[in-house]
């Protein structure tokens, strides 16, 4: 087949690729359009923001786990870790769903126990009392919960659920009892549970005696949980109480802040506020911030901005506060973290602009610009802001950076920049490094630096290196595009260095070339290795 | 103010009385792409001056195509969808330095393609993030795939080109842009614009070599 007829071919066939759908979305498209610019939001930036809320609390810990130890925000992290993927809040939300769970459980169960014979047509005969009349159903499911044998171990579990669809005045009695008495640790959680569900108030009081007479945390802390999701006044309160209770088990005033934070009302978060100035436990302290960035209170973001800014504050809860200020979407955090930008605490200043980089918003990305072109600010925080901007940035924000290389001296910023106009990987960033790299007025380092890291983008062709390397005069630089081509992983770049390996008439520079050719596994670079070795003597 | 008239052989005859009369027989074709030029000239001036109604004409005009690019790049509709928003926003928040020395089309063509070429990039960074960090279970849950057929293999080849040089084939082999219109919307010279597309298409000609038989026939 010609060239030609190839061509033809190619051009038939890639048609199918990516192939558009019938009709352009274009309502949808403007819309979106007409949203961004009114709310001077992208898309793309919502998007980006988005998946620290909307992909679930293991995931967002997994992103804030990626992204933190750059920051070396270490306590935010492990906080977020602690909170979202604790054994406790999971096993809690995976009640949710113990309705379904609970015939698989009894089939372990069954597993366990073989001397306990057919269990399953006995969990059938108990499934089946749901449908009866609860006069009839309900002395039979207390017969269960009576019993202590073994073999009744997995009848009690799915007894106490049954009981409690069979809402009676008895049933807040008869869960509380199963809560307290019962000798098997997942029925007495259960049935803290199951009374969590139920409507009446009785039930908060039975789960209220639980959380005053029990021994065993982890129950209390089941109790915790279900009284969150009771959603009743006074439920609320006994949380509030708890969490407040100095002689509470910490962990158990651990989940109350935390479910406070997560379903609790405004004058719940104004007391988990006012408790954060009467604690001296830090870690405690901890999750109220946590808890109140959780929030939906209007003031979280200027109550957030209060303990990042005071001065008595210990500097691990006021890095705290500046991270989770950065993950409130909101303009007042952005607010905030400008003023903390302002606050001349430089430890906190780059916290600031870690948590602008992550906000996104076009004032946030605004705030870094600032941060870059500003002479007095604190090098590092400069440094910080170049670093995120790279990451982060839009082409707006590169060309500021690329400005910015022209107006300042420091050797080490200009490096920051060249590196994050790498990491942007913006297509006039890649061209204004190919530049720097060729410009002879630069100083050797960095432009040894932008042609490393420009040479690391997959998207910089082989050729144009080696048009870089004929354009150079000094061997300094012709090393270094060797060194770049050689550790570029592809055919083209290997052809390149065996151009150089052939016409290049410095004999060091080409067995430099040489030498990198013989590093690859490529077999062109074998056979002309072979050529070179074979060639004939004169 | 013109009066235009067509007969149904394409020909149109113009007529103005300003500043004064004049009748003109004009060929098939020539009303559609002069007019159209100077239709996309007002709205611009128009889109310049705040107006919201010619931003939306604008809009229509070119939206097609952006979008069909910026689909056929990422095969996504939503990316093509944030993409094509992205483009439009930038062009009209930089419409001010639209001088006209191109048609309007070409200079959005410069704003999608640094749209799609710099999101892309970005995509692939983080997907190659994504990557390293569940390499250990992905590696562990793949399966080899069966023989793919010539155009699975096609469509990985082309996936498999540097951004470049697929937008360039993308651009000219699939959405039948020309060269001179790459050239401007990539700011390069034609004869790179060539130069890459010959490469893409030698590397894709050798992807596909074990299908000699199949795309010969």
């Amino acid at each position: 087949m010609t060239d030609r007829q190839f061509e033809e071919f190619l051009r038939n066939a890639a048609q199918d690729y990516n192939r558009p759908p019938e009709g352009t979305p274009t309502e949808e498209i403007w819309a979106d359009i007409d949203e961004a610019r009114s709310g001077g939001w992208q898309r793309s930036q919502w998007r980006s923001a988005a998946p620290w809320w909307s992909l679930g609390r293991g995931i967002a810990a997994t992103v804030a786990l990626w992204v933190f130890p750059l920051t070396a925000v270490a306590g935010g992290a492990a906080l977020a870790i602690n909170h979202w993927t604790s054994d406790d809040t999971g096993s809690e939300l995976a009640h949710l769903e113990i309705g379904h769970d609970q015939e698989q459980d009894t089939r372990h169960g069954h597993g366990q126990h073989a001397e306990c014979g057919d269990i399953d047509t006995r969990v059938a005969a108990l499934n089946a009392l749901l449908q009866m009349e609860t006069e009839q159903a309900l002395p039979i499911l207390m017969d269960v919960l009576e019993r202590r044998d073994v073999c009744s171990v997995e009848l009690r579990r799915r007894a106490v659920f049954l009981i409690s669809q069979h809402e009676t005045r008895e049933t807040d009695d008869i869960l509380l009892d199963a809560a307290i008495e019962d000798p098997d640790e997942e029925v007495r959680q259960q049935a803290v549970f199951w009374l969590g569900q139920l409507s009446s108030d009785e039930a908060v009081s039975a789960l209220e005696s639980i959380l005053q007479d029990a021994d065993d945390i982890e129950l209390k802390k089941k109790v915790i949980f279900a009284l969150s999701q009771h959603g009743s006044s006074r439920a609320t309160r006994i949380l509030r109480d708890i969490a407040l209770d100095s002689r509470a088990h910490e962990e158990v005033r651990e989940q109350a802040i935390f479910w406070l934070g997560e379903e609790g009302t405004s004058e719940d978060l104004s007391a988990l506020m006012n408790l954060y100035d009467r604690m001296d436990n830090d870690h405690l302290r901890e999750k109220i911030i946590f808890a109140v960035s959780q929030s939906g209170a209007s003031n979280a973001e200027e109550w957030l901005l209060g303990v990042a800014s005071d001065h008595r504050e210990s500097m691990d809860l006021r890095e705290n506060a500046v991270f989770w200020l950065g993950q409130r979407q909101s303009q007042a955090a952005v607010e905030a973290l400008e003023s903390v930008l302002f606050g001349g605490v430089q430890e906190l200043q780059e916290k600031a602009v870690f948590a602008l980089s992550q906000h996104g918003s076009n004032r946030a990305m605004e705030l870094l610009r600032g941060v870059v072109v500003d002479g007095n600010a604190h090098p590092e925080t400069r440094e910080q802001a170049i670093f995120w901007l790279g990451q982060e940035g839009s082409s707006e924000d590169v060309a500021t950076l690329m400005d910015m290389y022209r107006q300042i001296q420091s050797h080490d910023l200009k490096e920051k920049i060249i590196f994050a106009v790498s990491q942007n990987g913006d297509r006039e960033g890649e061209e204004w490094l190919l530049d720097l790299a060729r410009n002879e007025r630069e100083p050797m380092e960095l432009r040894k630096n932008a042609l490393f890291w420009v040479g690391q983008e997959g998207d910089i062709d082989a050729a144009d290196l080696r048009e870089l390397y004929d354009e150079a005069a000094a061997f300094e630089f012709k090393e270094h595009v060797i060194f770049v081509l050689s550790q570029r992983d592809e055919r083209d770049a290997v052809e390149e260095l065996i151009t150089i390996a052939r016409g290049e008439r410095d004999e060091e520079l080409r067995d430099k070339a040489i030498f990198w050719l013989g590093q690859t596994d490529d077999q062109k670079a074998a056979e002309f290795l072979a050529e070179l070795i074979n060639r004939p003597t004169r | 103010m013109f009066d235009v008239r067509c007969s149904n052989t394409g020909y149109c005859r113009c007529a103005t009385n300003f500043p004064n009369p004049l009748s003109v027989l004009v060929e098939p074709g020539t009303i559609e792409k002069s007019w159209g030029a100077v239709d996309e000239e007002l709205l611009v001036a128009r889109v310049k001056r705040g107006d919201a109604a010619a931003e939306r004409q604008l809009y229509d005009s070119h939206v097609d195509r952006m979008y069909r690019l910026a689909y056929r790049m990422t095969g996504d509709d939503d990316q093509a969808q944030e993409f094509t928003q992205e483009t439009f926003i930038r062009a009209f928040e930089r419409i001010d330095q639209f001088r006209g020395e191109a048609a309007f089309g070409t200079w959005l063509n410069s704003i999608g393609t640094s749209v799609i070429y710099n999101g892309l990039r970005k995509v692939t960074r983080f997907r190659q993030r994504e990557y390293e960090y569940d390499e250990v279970g992905a590696i562990a849950g793949s399966e080899r795939q069966a023989e793919p057929d010539l155009k699975e293999r096609l469509t990985l080849a082309i996936d498999d080109l540097p951004v470049k040089y697929r937008m360039v084939f993308v651009m000219h082999d699939v959405e039948g842009y020309t060269h001179e219109e790459i050239g401007s919307a990539l700011n390069m010279p034609v004869g790179t614009s060539k130069a890459q597309l010959s490469r893409a298409r030698a590397r894709l000609r050798e992807s596909l070599a074990e299908f000699a038989g199949e795309w010969a026939s």
